[in-house]
């Protein structure tokens, strides 16, 4: 079986044990402002910030997507009409305006957000619109991503990801184009409770 | 052909060679930005070494505790020996499921395995989804770049590519045009497709989760959609721990251009309900090469293709001189350790100036890697590592020794040279990151080559 040939060539060839060290992440702790710096590289990785009462999220999101056709949201405080189901197929999620999710916490140092599978019905949801919303509590601003990871612990779910702005490439000439194949825009509503 | 012989080729478009050079010297001033950011770099650097140390000492250990715990999330877990294994294994799965359409995001590994076409001969369709590799499929050509697949090309040549293959109307070459246009053929792909396949760029020993890091969101786009995932992953993209993540999240995309993060850092665990998520272990030599110490450390990398931005000669070579799959410095002592006799030229595709080993975020002493290869290949080539040296930079840099001392002494010998070498050159020795050689392999190399 490869697999065994695998490991039998890995243990005749790997050096011996190396011990794993505990790395000191206090060493790369910063004295920042969470939250201007949160704000400042979500600007640079392309998307938006509003800073915002829980009151005010409603008024927002209909002033700013007046024209959305299709709107999917799983936020509390924005329910418009909706007659879709988690059993959906992925692909029926295709012509989506405009996504609305919460999302876990956001990392100062890169303005990612992490966004798990408790927070969506569907795992393609935040890639397959053309625009993304994402309510972040700035209480939940942590620094870094060691801080990041301590605040996950012990990750049970199917699936997580962090999102940095809304997707992009430079693929051509190294020209920087915002929206590549997922959403074309991030807007991350912060949110002081 | 070797080395020089190709970078000749690259050479007579001047305007190219120009272009592509400032265009990766613009990618490393950017990545020296984000990295003079970060407080600790070079204790990052040194504790994502660590931690790589660790795993290349315990990887079997690591493995089965990774397949392990995947299989508990419902993960199939595959093992492939080599290339051949590795494409079966996933040609299987797609027969076995009837899937017709595959849509593929970055995955050097599958370049390295030959897998697209090895797909399509058994009548697959395959649809690379990040849009620089999809610019070189459709030109029916590789990657020159581990990080920025297309960067030889010029938008000119994409918007006619895309007139060509897509019968689009042409936009002058308007990026942002462009990339809208291949959104829309790339979503008609995704929507109709059966299985996706990613690779690995972190996959997770305690808990059986693996990460994929993307700007353009390709990645997710396939797999969220298709309702087959395969993963494929080299046997040294173990870590053992979740929180490791944290070191190289933070060291990767800044390394590679500039950015702290990428806009996507996926992390599976389990499949979708009523899907199939499979990983593909590959060995394809690895651990063969952890069985020679001088090179071991070569499996650190995690492919963030500074050592490629900052290489005098890569930037002006291109990566089609290296007619590796990895090119660059790092391509320059992995293709060695493959084949020997066909790579032997890349070892002296390098000034030995150290810039890759300055920038390398896992701390891999690439300089000194690409030196001792030096020692193993000239005395079977018969020729003299001044002659082979020469044959390649000075094609380059008009004269090899000068440039190769100045690059390595310091900035003293700047002000020797001509104009436009101290252009690169000064822009090394400005900031903090002076390349540095270790003293033995230098001096070593320098008494040999005085007395040559
Ligand atoms: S060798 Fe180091 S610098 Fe080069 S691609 Fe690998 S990790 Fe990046």
């Amino acid at each position: 079986m490869s697999k065994n040939e695998i490991i039998a060539s890995i243990r005749k060839n790997k050096p011996s044990l190396i011990e794993l060290e505990l790395p000191d992440y206090q060493q790369f702790r910063e004295d920042i402002d969470t939250v201007s710096l949160f704000k400042r590289q979500v600007n640079e990785a392309g998307g938006r910030v509003i800073e915002c009462n829980r009151g005010d999220i409603e008024k927002i999101l209909s002033d700013n997507y007046q024209n959305a056709s299709e709107v999917y949201s799983l936020i509390d405080e924005f329910k418009p009409l909706d007659n879709r189901s988690a059993d959906d197929e992925p692909s029926e999620y295709k012509n989506l305006d405009l996504v609305v999710l919460n999302g876990k916490f956001g990392v100062a140092e890169n303005g990612a957000i992490w966004v798990p599978d408790s927070n969506l019905s569907q795992r393609i949801i935040p890639f397959i619109t053309r625009n993304l919303v994402l309510v972040v509590i700035q209480e939940s601003l942590v620094a870094n991503m060691h801080d990041a990871y301590a605040e996950i612990g012990n990750f049970s779910e199917g699936f997580g990801v962090f999102i940095a702005g809304p997707s992009k490439t430079a693929d051509i000439e190294q020209s920087l184009v915002i929206g590549a194949q997922g959403a074309l825009s991030l807007t991350v509503l912060l949110v002081s409770d | 052909m070797s080395h020089p012989k190709l970078a000749n080729i690259f050479l007579k478009n001047e305007d190219r060679v120009n272009w592509h050079d400032k265009a990766l010297w613009f990618v490393r001033e950017k990545r020296d930005a984000a990295v003079n950011k970060v407080k600790g770099w070079e204790e990052l650097r040194e504790v994502a070494a660590s931690i790589k140390a660790n795993v290349l000492s315990n990887l079997d250990n690591y493995l089965l505790q990774f397949e392990e715990n995947a299989i508990k999330n419902g993960i199939k877990v595959h093992w492939a020996k080599n290339a051949t294994e590795h494409n079966e294994i996933v040609l299987k799965i797609l027969q076995e499921n009837g899937a017709k359409h595959l849509v593929k995001s970055k995955s050097m590994l599958t370049e390295e395995c030959g897998l697209n076409q090895y797909l399509e001969n058994s009548g697959i369709e395959v649809i690379d989804t990040d849009l620089g590799e999809r610019i070189v499929q459709l030109a029916n050509e590789p990657p020159s770049h581990i990080v920025l697949p297309a960067i030889h090309k010029r938008k000119e040549e994409i918007d006619a590519l895309f007139v060509e293959k897509w019968g689009i109307k042409g936009g002058n070459g308007n990026a942002e045009y462009l990339t809208r246009e291949a959104r829309k053929h790339l979503r008609e792909k995704f929507l109709i497709a059966d299985a996706a396949i990613t690779g690995v760029n972190f996959a997770i020993a305690e808990n059986g989760g693996f990460v994929v890091c993307t700007n353009e969101g390709n990645a997710d786009m396939g797999t969220h959609l298709a309702n087959i995932h395969i993963a494929c992953m080299g046997i040294e993209k173990i870590i053992p721990k979740m929180e490791h993540l944290g070191v190289f999240l933070r060291l990767l995309a800044r390394s590679a251009t500039g950015q702290p993060i990428t806009t996507y850092s996926s992390h599976f665990f389990k499949p979708r309900p009523g899907t199939q998520l499979h990983v593909v272990i590959v060995d394809n030599g690895r651990s063969q090469l952890l069985g020679r110490p001088e090179f071991r450390k070569s499996l650190h990398c995690i492919r963030c293709g500074a050592c490629l931005n900052t290489c005098p000669v890569f930037r002006k070579t291109g990566g089609y001189s290296y007619e590796s799959v990895i090119p660059g410095p790092i391509g320059s002592i992995l293709g060695p350790g493959i084949d020997m006799e066909k790579y032997n030229s890349l070892p002296f595709a390098s000034t030995l100036c150290g810039s890759c080993t300055d920038v390398c975020p896992v701390k891999i002493d690439i300089h000194s890697q690409l030196y001792k290869w030096r020692q193993i290949i000239s005395p079977k080539k018969g020729t003299s590592i001044k002659k082979l040296a020469a044959r390649v930079t000075g094609k380059i840099f008009g004269n090899p020794i000068l440039f190769r001392l100045a690059a390595t002494i310091g900035t003293g010998f700047l002000r020797f040279l001509p104009g436009s070498l101290t252009k690169n050159l000064t822009a090394w020795g400005k900031g903090r990151e002076l390349p540095k050689v270790p003293k033995q392999s230098f001096r070593d190399w320098y008494i040999k080559n005085r007395k040559e």
